[in-house]
């Protein structure tokens, strides 16, 4: 009786696991075995043959003038969107879990950008951002101070700032509510028991606060990390990762590589290197939320 | 969100300065989106006879009725319904039915299973876009629908998790009840689980429908033909036409973009919040 029951468990378990296994292997984890045997190939996308090349798109990679433009690109969004996002993000929450009238209104609001799509946002930034139709050089234009008009895409590193600024506007929401969920999570006893005994806003935000909610809020600082490094619909839709190289990112760049100049070798090496990057980042984070949760 | 306060501010002019901070970042989410309206209600020589603040003096439609037709809205809400409704079952599905063998039969297996869908989150969509470039023609499926909707039909780690939150508060005495009745496991699973799991589906399905409403990359890449073109795919492809057109009837065509998604937002709010946060915050 036992044993039949068992062998039923067993049966039932693989039944309901065959096809969800099998979607994962197929769309995550073969492409990227794949992934790493093109990447040592001068394979062109469509040709039935490639040849062998060995090391040679890695080095390639790592000796091109463009790498060192893509990391610096990567390191500005990087602090840009780690920095604001974050400070932005915890603000809007800690105000959103107060008293403060009208607050739904304005989380309703900051979360909107959200679900929009980066088709259309990235349009809306285009046009904000072109130096002769820009609303705010034509308002800079009409107070007589036309010589203080912004290039916002030009071939400065500063584009890089204003590409961030987009990813911005857009996940500031999304960072905003990992954060609010996790203060709600903090027993409201807590708060009125000191606010009883006489705490400051300030003083329950360092002892209260900070203490339970410090492993989310750790987290969400690597998933937008994670989002700042892997940054593509932005740069690709507003400047396809030009003028130049000016706002390549890793992911723009594997990109053009196979489907504009054909070079799915070279492409697969980039995109081996996002990958190690990615990992690299996810095991600090474990490591840190390990620690911090002993 | 609930009307529970945890924090107190009292003084007055903390109040005032809340408020011009709040109202700040909510100046910078909405002049974008005036003035993309704005402009969107602007004929041609209004557009370029006027400043793009100025409030537009003779509203017209007729950017909004040339996006109908050329930007091809219908064409491109049927190609996502037929995108949209597979996927979300067959997500939905495969992703409810790993769930229940991770809650109810946790064993070294199901552990790893986890992990592997964890690690495969890491991955980004660009990357392995390029072999599944390669698996999507091999299959003979490029350029059709199918490729868009086993694309999309993949679970992934934040469907899996929200189920698996949700499915351990459902007790296991109810299963061991239902076992001792002589029900098989996938009796149990269609008949007590999934009709319990609903609020959960309903979840994924709105989070999945916003994702798929959203997303131009799969479109672009693995089914190109403009007759197959999604909403979102169909704007991009009204700008990048030969005939590019004037500013104010791309305005157009982003307003009728986003004005759908913004209706379905008002409604569904609660529940986007809820999913993306109850499936992000335990990774």
């Amino acid at each position: 009786m036992l044993t039949a029951q068992k062998k039923k468990a067993r049966l039932t378990i693989f039944f309901f696991l065959v096809v969800p296994v099998v979607l994962l292997i197929t769309f995550s984890y073969y492409p990227c075995i794949c992934l790493v045997r093109y990447s040592f190939t001068n394979w062109n996308g469509y040709a039935p043959t490639s040849k062998f090349v060995g090391l040679k798109n890695y080095i390639n990679l790592f000796t091109s003038g463009d790498f060192s433009v893509i990391f610096r690109n990567m390191l500005i969004h990087s602090v840009m969107i780690l920095g604001l996002q974050t400070i932005l993000a915890l603000y809007q929450s800690v105000i959103f879990s107060s008293n403060l009238r009208g607050r739904k209104i304005f989380f309703s609001l900051l979360f909107l950008p959200y679900v929009f799509n980066d088709v259309a946002v990235s349009l809306i930034f285009g046009y904000m951002y072109s130096y002769t139709t820009s609303p705010v050089n034509i308002l800079l234009n009409s107070m007589g101070l036309g010589q203080y008009a912004v290039r916002f895409i030009s071939l400065s590193w500063t584009t890089n700032i204003w590409i961030s600024f987009v990813h911005l506007w857009k996940y500031t929401g999304l960072c905003m509510i990992l954060f609010y969920s996790a203060l709600k999570s903090v027993p409201t006893e807590l708060y009125e028991a000191s606010a009883l005994d006489g705490a400051t806003t300030v003083q329950q935000l360092r002892y209260i606060t900070l203490p339970s909610t410090k492993s989310v809020v750790i987290l969400n600082l690597f998933l937008t990390l994670n989002g700042a490094i892997q940054l593509f619909s932005e740069p690709q839709l507003i400047t396809q990762g030009g003028p130049g190289n000016t706002t390549q990112t890793l992911a723009t760049y594997v990109y053009q590589l196979a489907f504009t100049h054909s070079k799915f070798g070279k492409a697969s090496a980039v995109g081996v290197l996002l990958v190690v990057i990615l990992f690299i980042v996810w095991i600090a984070k474990s490591i840190v939320i390990k620690k911090e949760v002993e | 969100m609930d009307d529970a306060s945890q924090f107190r501010i009292k003084s007055k002019g903390w109040r005032v300065a809340h408020y011009i901070i709040l109202l700040a970042c909510a100046f910078m989410v909405l002049v974008p989106l005036y003035l993309v309206l704005n402009i969107s209600l602007k004929d041609k020589a209004e557009f370029y006879g006027t400043l793009s603040w100025a409030p537009s003096q003779n509203i017209v439609l007729e950017n909004y009725l040339a996006y109908f037709q050329k930007g091809n809205m219908l064409g491109g809400l049927w190609n996502y319904i037929v995108l949209l409704v597979p996927s979300i079952i067959i997500s939905c599905l495969t992703c409810s039915m790993a769930a229940y063998i991770i809650t109810r039969f946790p064993s070294r297996g199901t552990r790893l299973l986890m992990g592997a869908y964890l690690v495969a989150s890491v991955i980004p969509t660009v990357t392995t876009s390029l072999p599944l470039f390669q698996v999507v023609k091999a299959l003979g499926i490029y350029n059709t629908h199918l490729a868009g909707i086993l694309l999309y039909s993949c679970g992934n780690v934040i469907e899996v998790y929200l189920f698996v939150q949700f499915m351990n508060t459902i007790p296991v005495s109810l299963d061991e009840s239902a076992i001792v009745d002589g029900a098989s496991y996938p009796y149990i699973f269609i008949r007590l689980i999934l009709p319990l799991l609903l609020p959960a589906i309903g979840t994924a399905a709105i989070i999945k429908a916003q994702a798929i409403y959203n997303d131009f990359y799969v479109c672009m890449v693995f089914m190109p033909k403009t007759e197959l073109a999604t909403i979102t795919r169909g704007l991009m492809l009204y700008v990048n036409s030969a005939t590019s057109p004037d500013w104010n009837y791309t305005a157009a065509g982003i307003i009728s973009v986003l004005l759908p998604i913004t209706v379905v937002y008002c409604f569904t709010q609660k529940y986007i919040v809820s999913g993306l946060t109850s499936g992000s915050v335990k990774m």
